[in-house]
């Protein structure tokens, strides 16, 4: 069983949005980055797989095991870690400690302990009176403190400093280095995270863009620049996301036919951000 | 198992209304005795409780809107036992308030009050009551307002009005409990001395019948609930 | 040991840490017999991604730079003399080629650029 994560044909219909036959997988010991701009249905994607919502059509399987065959067992696999704290307002460090302790057979409460030490968060406080950063922290530490299969992070490092950004960088690579555990965050920016992620899924209005091996990703695609003028018809059917500014055009060209450019344009590696951007741009022209 | 979690969370997530929960219980002492006196203003008084009850046992609904309640439905259970929980927390907490009537009852009794059977069956009605508006009230949040936010004054007039109606229908019968008294006794010749054994049964059947009910919303709410989304 | 990634590079960054690797075997700098870190121990430590490792890695291999044993990691193998006479070569064919090419852009003749190459050699 080398597949941690299975998604297959995922769709949940809302009144006005539609999220529409999302299929992947994700290898024991990955990174995947699940990458869109707000509202591309990321986040109901990810409650999909945690099970927040319903799973009507489609499936997901997690280590093999699916949500209706043992939903105990399913949610004990998972890690979740959302843009803002999930925890009840009124509730302290221990009242948490307290109910993981009852539902979660896997917490160790020294490591739990061991966290909010090293990360000083604050024992007698209200969790509504956590600074952003704390909150996150106190997500990570709930659910690096007992054993899962996936984490599941929904722009969990949305406005944090770089400092932490950093420092949950490492955590994540840490917590694949035993090969048998993977990670999946969406966001919308990339930045940082993109650096450790292997595998990119890239959706645009609740659709499918893009799904490859990070690095695949980089190699299939060139940024080209140029003057517009000098841009050649066959050229210009093969462009994505044509962008015509008023001293020359930028857009991305899959690698296969860098042989259309000749002398006269620019071309360079694209960073994956410029890669959604023009990607996204070319679907809203559609 | 997880079902009693739920409800030890439900008590943590209420715990402040715990604190001052004493002090509810002293003021419907003093308001009972200052209605009525002996078994009668032991009616007033569980009325009274019956009412705290209604409202107080509906919290928790107040304190999981959406950004809160994430981590609760994470946890690894089911609906079924997450909902249970709700109950189990209300019943438990109309039950506790149950014990302190039930104790003030036995202090008074200590004390040399006369409170004869059918006092003590009504107060039991009244416990039932109070049972049922819960249940109700339960069937009510979840159906219509579970998470819900911007309903906060329609979900205080379903967990005030039922209980106060309750609360004042009791206080004028006991203001006429005597006018009634006499025109049952005197008029259809009934002793109600005698009747007290048929009142306790009338007593027991209310409070198991609540019981029924309540797990019956119960199993409604499961049901409901399994089908929707962040739930 | 040190690899350092530049996303300025426009060599892939699987391709960065391929060629620091292999430059530093070359000169000695990581002896042969020496272990290299795991793949994941050296994706976490760069901040890159393991697939970007991975592919590193089995590049060395294929090239004979590196070998991997189960259960024993990634061992630097002996760079036998050929193999290391066979990238320096490589490296002073790209680096003549980018002079040819740029004298036959600017149209330098044949003369004066073994001119420049010939005084270049004296000093």
């Amino acid at each position: 069983m080398m597949e941690l994560l299975e998604v297959k044909n995922l769709s949940k219909h809302y009144k006005n949005f539609d999220l529409k036959d999302i299929s992947f997988t994700l290898p024991k010991g990955y990174i995947m980055g699940y990458v869109g701009a707000n509202g591309s249905g990321k986040t109901t994607t990810l409650n999909l797989i945690t099970g927040v919502l319903k799973c009507v059509e489609g499936d997901v399987r997690i280590d093999g095991l699916s949500r209706e065959k043992g939903e105990q067992a399913y949610k004990e696999k998972i890690g979740y870690v959302g843009d803002e704290s999930y925890f009840p307002d009124h509730f302290k460090i221990k009242h948490i400690r307290n109910v993981i302790k009852d539902f979660y057979p896997t917490f160790s409460k020294d490591k739990f302990n061991g966290f909010i030490r090293k990360w000083n968060l604050p024992e007698n406080k209200l969790i509504k009176d956590f600074s952003r950063g704390m909150k996150v922290m106190l997500m990570f530490a709930s659910v690096l403190a007992r054993d899962t299969k996936l984490l599941v992070l929904d722009e969990a490092t949305n406005g944090l400093d770089p400092v932490m950004r950093t420092e949950i960088l490492k955590l994540l690579q840490e917590y694949v280095m035993d090969g048998e555990r993977s990670v999946i965050f969406s966001t919308h920016i990339l930045s940082d995270l993109e650096q450790i992620a292997d595998y990119i899924y890239f959706i645009h209005r609740g659709r499918t863009i893009l799904y490859d091996a990070k690095d695949e990703l980089i190699e299939n695609f060139l940024l080209v620049k140029g003057e517009s003028a000098k841009i050649p018809p066959a050229l210009k059917k093969e462009l994505i996301g044509l962008e015509e500014k008023t001293y020359g055009f930028e857009a991305i060209l899959p690698s296969d036919k860098a042989e259309l450019l000749g002398n006269a344009f620019l071309f360079e590696k694209p960073t994956i951000d410029q890669i959604v951007i023009h990607y996204i741009k070319s679907r809203e022209e559609q | 198992m997880r079902a009693l979690h739920f409800m030890k969370i439900d008590y943590m997530l209420t715990r402040k209304q715990m604190y001052f929960m004493p002090a509810i219980l002293v003021l419907a002492w003093v308001v009972g005795t200052g209605v009525s006196k002996g078994a009668m203003s032991l009616l007033v008084t569980c009325s009274y409780v019956a009412f705290v009850a209604s409202i107080f046992s509906t919290a928790p609904f107040g304190y999981c809107v959406r950004k809160n309640r994430g981590f609760l439905l994470l946890l690894p259970a089911t609906v079924k036992e997450r909902v249970a929980g709700r109950f189990l927390y209300g019943l438990s907490f109309v039950g506790l308030l149950g014990v302190f009537c039930g104790i003030l009852w036995g202090v008074y009794a200590m004390m040399g009050y006369e409170l004869p059977l059918w006092t003590v069956a009504i107060g039991l009605c009244e416990l039932a009551v109070g049972i049922l508006i819960m249940a109700l009230e339960f069937l009510f949040f979840y159906l219509f307002g579970e998470g819900k936010e911007n309903w906060q004054q329609l979900s205080n007039i379903v967990r005030i009005a039922p209980g106060m109606a309750m609360f004042f229908g009791m206080t004028y019968f006991v203001g006429k409990i005597e006018e009634i008294q006499s025109t049952t006794a005197g008029g259809m010749g009934i002793d109600p001395e005698a009747l007290s054994g048929k009142f306790m049964q009338v007593g027991v059947i209310a409070i198991l019948a609540a019981l029924l009910l309540t797990a019956v919303a119960a199993a409604v709410c499961m049901k409901v609930i399994e089908n929707r989304d962040y739930a | 040991m040190k690899i350092i990634i530049s996303n300025q590079s426009e060599l892939p960054i699987y391709a960065q840490i391929r060629e620091q690797l292999k430059e530093q075997i070359l000169n000695g700098q990581i002896p042969e017999g020496e272990t290299l870190p795991s793949i994941r121990q050296l994706a976490k430590e760069v901040g890159v991604s393991v697939i970007t490792t991975t592919r590193a890695y089995s590049e060395l291999e294929a090239e004979g730079f590196i070998a991997t044993m189960q259960g024993k990691g990634s061992v630097v193998l002996p760079t036998d003399n050929n193999l290391l006479r066979e990238q320096y070569l490589l490296r002073i064919e790209e680096g003549l080629s980018t002079a040819i090419e740029t004298a036959k852009t600017m149209g330098m003749s044949k003369d004066e650029l073994t001119d420049i190459f010939h005084n270049l050699l004296e000093t």
